[in-house]
């Protein structure tokens, strides 16, 4: 299951059994929301291992936390706002510079090829996510949410601490820079056939 | 369509991120057929779906964390929550003052918080607490009469870890609290002692 696909109410009301006393019930969160979290976790972190390192702390912290997650609220972007704060404590404290990465590692390529989808649709996937990385911190996780994960703006603005207005100047100043970065792609390529 | 009126439409997203299905459609069209277009325009047709509601699978072929990741998570959570319970108000003090003592030889380094030495009977410790959406994070203990209004914790604009510095007496041990908008008392998550406060809850404890 994935955190598309994840019935809010269904999640609510399991917080409030975890919040009862039933500890084994949280393991339905943590598969709800695992690969977004995980996904989250990758795009700050330069490798799989420390990912899934902060997934999991990620993970640990909501539920130690979760007392304070207000019902009212949605919880994806409760838990997103937790697994970003915790995945740059873990860049911080690791010392691993991985802002402003000028590729795909290449395991996230390899991936792409092991799943067999293939065809231009998966290449230029590819180059989105490729160009996407090379964004400023800031921006990054606002294109990441927004066009990768598909968050609406205001789940965007809960997820990272900001206004909904903000969300916006920063997608404005985002498609700027992704277009610059995928024609001078498209350009290189063209140059080297 | 032409080319200078791709440049148009993109132009036109690149500025307020919206695009009309019709736009959308020309655009596409038209990349079909002008190679040059194609080449600088195709990425941008796909996040344009996004903004116009059509799922673009970007994220789908990432990676996912592995098969055994929930069982591992639910494994190093259940580690991290053995709690020592210890009933305050019904040991002696010199048995807590012993249970404080031992834990802080086996947890070690506060993850949170941190120690720096201001005056020679005085240590100022470093409160933090990650709550995104709080809009209040008070600090409550026996040195605050256990009032929520004396030590209120701050935050960046655009972080939701909420912290706060306060000078403690050196070798004195007490117990504390994080409210939360008022309303919701929790111990500190990350100290592993947490101790009964006698009304049903729990509060963390610090020996310095």
């Amino acid at each position: 299951m994935d955190s598309d696909q994840v019935d809010e109410a269904k999640i609510l009301e399991t917080v409030g059994r975890v919040l009862r006393g039933e500890v084994a019930a949280f393991e339905i969160i943590i598969k709800a929301y695992q690969g977004i979290v995980f996904r989250v976790c990758r795009s700050v972190l330069s490798n799989r291992e420390d990912a899934e390192d902060a997934a999991q702390e990620s993970f640990c912290r909501a539920f130690r936390l979760l007392r304070t997650f207000r019902l009212d609220k949605r919880f994806k972007p409760w838990i997103v706002s937790i697994a970003l704060n915790t995945s740059r404590s873990f860049y911080r404290k690791r010392g691993r510079i991985s802002a402003n990465a000028s590729a795909v590692a290449p395991e996230e390529v390899q991936s792409s090829s092991s799943v067999e989808i293939e065809g231009e649709r998966a290449i230029l996937k590819e180059s989105i996510r490729a160009a996407v990385q090379r964004l400023p911190a800031r921006l990054r996780d606002t294109v990441i949410l927004y066009y990768l994960e598909e968050f609406d703006v205001s789940d965007v603005a809960a997820a990272l601490n900001i206004g909904k207005e903000n969300v916006k100047s920063r997608l404005h100043r985002a498609r700027g820079v992704l277009r610059e970065i995928l024609e001078k792609s498209a350009t290189e390529r063209s140059d080297n056939e | 369509m032409n080319c200078g009126q791709a440049t148009a439409i993109v132009a036109r997203w690149e500025s307020d991120g919206e695009i009309l299905t019709a736009d959308h459609d020309l655009l596409s069209a038209h990349l079909t057929e002008c190679e040059n277009c194609r080449n600088r325009y195709s990425g941008i047709l796909l996040l344009m779906d996004r903004d116009l509601g059509i799922h673009s699978g970007l994220a789908a072929e990432l990676p996912e964390p592995g098969a055994a990741f929930s069982r591992a998570t639910m494994e190093r959570l259940t580690q991290r929550s053995r709690v020592i319970h210890v009933g305050f108000n019904r040991l002696p003090r010199w048995s807590v003052a012993v249970a404080a003592a031992m834990v802080l030889v086996v947890a070690g380094f506060l993850f949170y918080s941190q120690r720096t030495e201001s005056e020679a009977n005085q240590l100022t410790v470093h409160f933090v607490l990650d709550a995104p959406g709080a809009q209040k994070v008070a600090l409550v203990g026996s040195f605050t009469q256990w009032n929520p209004d004396k030590l209120l914790l701050k935050r960046d604009r655009n972080s939701s870890e909420w912290e706060i510095s306060v000078p403690l007496k050196r070798g004195e041990t007490y117990l504390y609290n994080f409210v939360i908008d008022d309303r919701t008392w929790i111990p500190d998550p990350s100290m592993r002692v947490q101790v009964s406060d006698g009304f049903g809850g729990e509060s963390s404890l610090i020996q310095l």
